[in-house]
């Protein structure tokens, strides 16, 4: 089987997988990278959701072969060596509660900020409709992401990452 | 039930006659996922042959050419030069 190389958070791993296989399962079982969850498998809930060439996206419906030559930042790839602020604004904020949608969120989050560092309430909530959390609520999700870099941090020194 | 993943090939086409050649053979294109993966991962995707032409560069976008075809088939020409009408540099809205 063709061997595709796939850069994970800056680390390259060539591997093959069967072409049709979903993103979603290389990175989780191939990759052991089991901080992105599976929700729903089929592109609703967002749980899923990495960056692919600097897109957000829904691994369950990437075919891996899609991904050969590509970037891909998963969640695991955000905080280095201190948390995100983005992160600590969800800890802050109680934007987690069981933490399955977590991941996605904190993804799509990242997406959304990297072009608009003050999204206003709604641009929150259109950056982050793909995204299905059923504890929360929603409120502190989007107050977590209004709050961005405005919390203490929780971790004491989660300084930001440049 | 999943699918049975032996039961599907698929390759990824380099240029658009790699892509037209294995459509001749009977392959079927996929471009995304969001319907394929699902139907896929539900067991109720066709076996067989699959091209991805998802990085075709010749497929990103559209060209107007000096000589087009209306929907009657007669050959046209502009008056100006080619002109690019569409591409598919589209900003990433994130």
């Amino acid at each position: 089987m063709k061997k595709l190389s796939l850069t994970v958070n800056g680390k390259k791993y060539l591997l093959s997988p069967h072409p049709f296989s979903r993103l979603l399962d290389v990175l989780r079982e191939d990759l052991k990278l089991t901080g992105t969850k599976e929700g729903c498998g089929e592109g609703e809930c967002g749980a899923c959701s990495v960056m692919l060439d600097g897109k957000l996206v829904n691994s369950c419906l990437v075919p891996v072969l899609q991904a050969d030559g590509k970037q891909i930042l998963t969640v695991e790839g955000l905080a280095k060596k201190y948390l995100t602020p983005i992160q600590e604004s969800f800890l802050n904020c109680g934007g987690a509660q069981c933490g399955i949608c977590t991941p996605g969120m904190l993804m799509a989050v990242y997406a959304l900020n990297r072009n608009n560092k003050k999204p206003t309430h709604q641009e929150i909530r259109e950056g982050l409709g793909g995204n299905l959390c059923r504890c929360t609520g929603y409120c502190q999700i989007i107050e977590s992401v209004q709050k961005i870099g405005k919390t203490k941090s929780a971790t004491q020194k989660g300084k930001p990452r440049s | 039930m999943r699918a049975y993943l032996p039961d599907y090939q698929c390759s990824s086409a380099k240029s658009l006659s790699e892509a037209l050649r294995l459509l001749e053979k009977g392959a079927r294109p996929i471009a995304g996922g969001t319907d394929i993966m699902v139907l896929f991962d539900a067991g109720l995707l066709a076996p067989g042959d699959y091209v991805d032409i998802l990085g075709l560069s010749e497929l990103k976008g559209i060209t107007q050419k000096k000589e087009y075809a209306d929907s009657w088939g007669v050959n046209h020409l502009f008056g100006g030069s080619p002109t690019q009408v569409f591409t598919n540099k589209f900003s990433d809205p994130l």
